[in-house]
């Protein structure tokens, strides 16, 4: 048998070789003392290697690490945080909308929902930039609601009459599910920016 | 909080628990900077990484089986976070170990100070090698991986492995001779 090679010594000291050529190995090393010596070599950088002991850590770095994970702030504006924010300010647009003094029935579906839409050509029209009374007007007519029509959200007959929701209630519980939706998640991704006691 | 094993305390420190996570950093991080001192081969250097490595792996305990071993995958995590470093700094020229005499600096008996010194020689010639040897000489010897393990673990061909363990040996063998 040849000189065994580097590459098979040391996957003999590795133990990557199966049962029949480690026995044939076996037999060599016995017999070759060029291949034993270099074995050794090898063997001697293996137990160098397996005996360094530790190395004892100046400090304890668990302050400063906490410190570190404390300061790291993961990205708040997620996408899909951006697009919960979204809906939740959609929704609460279209409610102040609905509440305004200029709106008009203008859609009306099928028997399950009835509901008005802002006539915004009104809106428009009667504002004229920079007058500030029109603006003004305008921004009162937002918060009042003398001819708010609410209107009904019909379930079918046969539902029990307490799910008779108004339109307001519905968007109200809505509008209430989301933002303990949002605030929930924020409080999340807060905690999630460092560890909390 | 020390009498709980690492699997409670990693729940508690995936929840938030800040003593839950230093009681876990102060277990394991000598051996962490221990892995990531033979790699980089600079106290400082280890120090840095050894912080970076539980920032990291706190990040990942949500998603880490509480039945596994701690201490090797966050070794593992070491390793990574040297590589990155790696690819970035030039090989260290020399230990800073003496630079560091806080380490160890209780004196002992004439054996023990032979002993250190070849200590320190070993870990001079280990922190020579090139960058992809000291990784493997890491995992394989102090981390004990198989070759595959390691192949899977570098993201290399697994003849890579084999060929930079062997040369990485042969060239430390050759250096650390008149030890023998």
């Amino acid at each position: 048998m040849n000189h065994l090679t580097d590459s098979q010594l040391n996957e003999y000291l590795d133990h990557a070789l199966d049962e029949t050529t480690k026995r044939k190995f076996d037999s060599h090393l016995q017999a070759c003392a060029d291949c034993a010596t270099r074995l050794d070599e090898l063997k001697f950088l293996f137990t160098s290697l397996e005996s360094l002991p530790e190395v004892k850590l100046r400090r304890d770095l668990s302050p400063t690490i906490l410190a570190r994970l404390s300061q790291k702030q993961p990205p708040l504006w997620t996408p899909f945080f951006a697009a919960q924010l979204g809906a939740v300010l959609g929704l609460f647009f279209w409610l102040s909308v609905q509440v305004t003094n200029f709106t008009t029935p203008i859609i009306s579906t099928s028997r399950f929902l009835s509901f008005t839409m802002p006539n915004f050509q009104y809106a428009i029209s009667n504002f004229q930039f920079p007058n500030l009374y029109s603006l003004f007007t305008i921004s009162i007519s937002l918060f009042s609601i003398p001819k708010f029509q609410l209107p009904t959200f019909s379930l079918p007959a046969f539902q029990p009459p307490i799910l008779n929701l108004s339109t307001f209630n519905l968007i109200f519980i809505s509008t209430s599910i989301f933002m303990l939706w949002l605030i929930g998640n924020l409080s999340l991704l807060r905690n999630r920016s460092g560890v909390q006691k | 909080m020390s009498s709980t094993d690492d699997s409670g305390l990693i729940l508690l420190a995936a929840q938030g628990d800040r003593d839950a996570f230093s009681e876990i950093v102060r277990r394991h991080q000598q051996a962490v900077f221990n892995a990531a001192y033979r790699v980089l081969g600079n106290v400082h250097d280890a120090e840095d990484a050894t912080q970076e490595t539980f920032i990291r792996a706190f990040q990942f305990f949500e998603k880490f089986d509480v039945d596994r071993p701690l201490a090797p995958w966050l070794k593992r995590i070491a390793v990574n976070v040297c590589l990155n470093r790696l690819e970035g700094i030039k090989p260290a020229s020399s230990l800073d170990y003496e630079a560091a005499p806080a380490l160890d600096p209780s004196p002992g008996p004439e054996a023990l100070t032979v002993n250190r010194a070849r200590d320190e020689r070993i870990r001079d010639e280990l922190s020579q090698l090139p960058p992809r040897y000291r990784i493997v000489i890491e995992l394989r010897h102090f981390q004990e991986l198989s070759y595959e393990e390691i192949s899977k673990e570098l993201k290399r061909p697994l003849s890579d492995v084999k060929s930079d363990l062997f040369r990485a040996r042969k060239l430390l063998a050759e250096r650390l001779k008149d030890l023998t």
